[in-house]
């Protein structure tokens, strides 16, 4: 070996260097690869500050839990917008099983995007509804593989 | 030297012009014969490639194989980004022009790393949503007294050189429907041509040519031809429509054959029983005529891609002995996993040999005419079925990084990556186009075939063979820099940039800039000293794959540091500007 280095995926993982402020910024980001192994802890001792959100959703929670037909969509939705980054278990984006963001705090983030990060605001290409299926999906996927 | 007063400039975010003094004339300006002359001008890098033919060669001598060992940093600057450097920076004039991540451009005092002006376009709300593989962006471009850059929504920007002030612009794709650009723009002949990014969202490709002064269209040549057009018959049904061929990475040009090199990109959507025929023109290699941009001649390196082996990493143009004759070639490393030596009058392929061991989705090019013989096991169908391990990765290979050729040793440096992959398309009745959403219907899972990934190979051309391969344990995404004292630079994505014995392949100097290196490097030379500069920061493919620190910064090298007062020679007022309202004088009493 040319390189005196022996690298292997775990060790060269950055391993909880979140400092509190960062924590809105890192949670559930296209831009937050870095912290995806922490980021549920992180998120769970520093949920995402509540800002004034004056969107009137038309569900506040989860409306298709268990409604395979919706699931189903909210798959093929998952397949052709977000698996581009997050891929089946998260790459550039995190892994959005392991996301602790609830209901309308995950819909918040697909709608408006993440500042800083690479991750987009889809209002205008999807509906809430649609959100709400892709939501059901990885809710489904996360409960599948618990 | 002259000396240019600048103005501020405020526009929100949208730019931000730093006011000071230059050192650097304003009368010059970058001609056409300039940048044809640019293989006889070794202290300034005009070109995205160097030079037309893409060598990344340098004749400066000052470092050697004897003295490298002895660079040290001379300065560095940070892009303020942590989204991914792909660029290649440019040197014209004392001025270094690069960009980050976003299109944001800064222009640099390339002695000192003095901040001169940076412009950041603005983009719209959901422009993320059709950028496959980050906000990334590969340089700019040079001509009069204008900078070009590409924004990722698809915006030409013409920049004032001195002042970073928008010239004009010009929309030529729309993001909506998925074009975005992420390349640099090439100016050949006054023109400045575009192409670009959209293969997984099922664009349909093509170049443009603009008025370098003026911003007028000059052409427009589709990658995907119409009905009826020649290679029409290579589509089936509507799917010309939606079939791809980006064209996202930079181009070669020959002076003496008039002819412009670009490279494409995969059909869409990647599942390619649904586009039966060879699919003109993805992935291919194409020749334009470089006043009309009309296609002269095209080689296709995968006739209907299966596997997202985009084929737009953009040829070296080499003079070279092949069977004892010398041949104009066109040299291209390719994602499919064979490096292509092509004659460059004609197209007519001459001979490809593997990048990379175990390439099983073909059993074999067709020695005439290069023509691979597909593997059908090995190429996914739309019955969901998984397809593993395919070899290459659909990363190849060689990715889009340029390469470097050394035309005294005839040796060409190539980074390829030796990993794998699983494709599983999407279920048949669920793939259906929709304009801006993405038009991929497979599934990927790239995987590595041991503790190796990444090698940086010498090639001797003539020869046929590959002379020495340095392993490195992740994948290489960084471009190569070579130069006549026998030199080669390259980074890694640990972040080490890299000094190599071209000849022996022996690693003579590392060192770590602090973030993965996904971009080129380039060397200069001011007032008699030779500066090396690479730009790092963690981004791009990669971060599909790897954590690690981030943050863009531009390193530059040099065999000795500036003196204290060479290296603090100002103004530096615009290199950090206060913030407004920030610090007040202190009240009157």
């Amino acid at each position: 070996m040319m390189h005196p280095l022996r690298y292997t995926a775990r060790s060269a993982r950055d391993r909880a260097a979140v400092p509190g402020c960062a924590v809105l910024v890192v949670a559930l980001s296209a831009g937050a690869a870095l912290v995806a192994p922490n980021d549920a802890r992180a998120q769970a001792h520093n949920p995402p500050k509540a800002q004034a959100d004056t969107y009137d959703y038309q569900w506040t929670q989860n409306p298709f839990a268990g409604d395979e037909e919706k699931i189903a969509d909210g798959q093929r939705l998952y397949k052709n917008t977000c698996y581009i980054c997050h891929l089946e278990n998260g790459g550039r984006g995190p892994n959005l099983k392991k996301s602790r963001l609830a209901d309308t705090a995950f819909i918040r983030v697909v709608r408006e995007g993440r500042k800083g990060t690479q991750m987009p605001a889809w209002r205008g290409k999807l509906t809430e509804e649609e959100m709400w299926k892709i939501y059901a999906y990885i809710r489904a996927q996360a409960e599948g593989a618990e | 030297m002259k000396t240019a007063t600048r103005k501020r400039m405020l526009a929100g975010i949208a730019a931000t012009m730093i006011h000071g003094l230059s050192p650097v004339s304003a009368a010059e300006v970058v001609t056409d014969e300039e940048l044809r002359g640019a293989p006889a001008n070794a202290a300034e890098w005009l070109i995205y490639g160097r030079t037309y033919d893409n060598q990344r060669f340098s004749t400066l001598t000052q470092i050697t194989p004897e003295n490298v060992a002895g660079l040290r940093p001379v300065w560095a600057f940070s892009l303020g980004n942590v989204d991914g450097v792909e660029a290649t920076p440019l040197v014209d004039n004392g001025v270094m022009y690069v960009s980050g991540p976003h299109a944001t451009v800064f222009a640099l005092d390339a002695r000192t790393g003095r901040r001169l002006w940076q412009y950041k376009p603005e983009e719209p709300e959901g422009l993320g949503t059709v950028l496959c593989c980050g906000p990334v962006n590969r340089g700019v471009a040079l001509w009069g007294d204008m900078v070009y850059v590409m924004t990722l929504d698809a915006r030409l920007v013409a920049l004032n050189r001195d002042t970073g002030a928008v010239v004009w612009e010009k929309t030529f794709g729309d993001w909506q429907q998925g074009y975005a650009a992420t390349g640099a723009p090439y100016v050949v002949k006054g023109k400045v041509i575009v192409g670009v990014a959209g293969g997984e969202y099922g664009i349909r490709g093509y170049l443009q040519a603009y008025d370098a002064k003026s911003g007028d269209l000059a052409w427009t040549t589709y990658t995907i031809p119409a009905p009826g057009e020649p290679g029409s018959e290579t589509w089936t049904g509507d799917a010309w429509k939606t079939g791809g061929a980006p064209t996202w990475q930079s181009g070669a040009y020959d002076p003496e054959l008039n002819l412009i090199y670009w490279g494409t990109g995969n059909p869409g959507p990647w599942v390619a029983e649904l586009r039966p025929g060879d699919n003109l023109y993805t992935c291919s290699l194409l020749a334009l005529d470089a006043d009309t941009g009309k296609i002269k001649w095209h080689y296709q390196y995968t006739p209907n891609d299966g596997w997202d082996y985009d084929g737009n990493n953009a040829p070296i143009l080499a003079d070279v002995t092949i069977d004892g004759k010398p041949v104009k070639a066109a040299l291209q490393s390719n994602r499919n996993g064979f490096f292509y030596v092509l004659d460059r009058t004609n197209g007519k392929f001459l001979f490809a040999v593997p990048t990379v061991e175990g390439i099983n989705w073909t059993t074999g090019l067709d020695p005439a005419t290069g023509r691979p013989t597909v593997n059908e096991a090995m190429k996914p169908k739309a019955d969901q079925k998984t397809v593993t391990p395919i070899v290459p990765g659909l990363e190849g290979g060689t990715n889009w990084f340029p390469m470097a050729y050394n035309p005294d040793l005839g040796y060409a440096f190539v980074p390829v990556n030796q990993w794998a992959m699983s494709l599983t398309s999407h279920k048949k009745e669920d793939i259906a186009y929709k304009p801006g959403q993405v038009f991929m219907a497979m599934d990927y899972k790239m995987h590595t075939q041991g503790d190796t990934v990444g090698h940086l190979k010498a090639f001797d051309v003539a020869n046929r063979k590959w002379v020495w391969d340095i392993p490195s344990p992740l994948p290489l995404f960084a471009g190569v820099l070579a130069t006549k004292t026998g030199l080669v630079f390259t980074g890694d994505q640990l972040g080490f940039v890299s000094a190599t014995d071209a000849k022996s392949g022996k690693v003579l100097w590392r060192f770590q800039t602090g973030s993965a290196i996904n971009a080129s490097p380039i060397t200069y030379e001011i007032d008699g000293r030779q500066y090396v500069a690479i730009p790092s920061g963690l981004g791009g493919d990669p971060s599909f794959y790897y954590q690690g620190p981030k943050g863009g910064t531009v390193w530059v090298f040099g065999l000795e540091p500036l003196s204290a007062e060479e290296a603090y020679s100002g103004p530096w007022s615009g290199h950090v500007v206060p913030v407004e309202g920030g610090l007040t004088p202190v009240p009157a009493q």
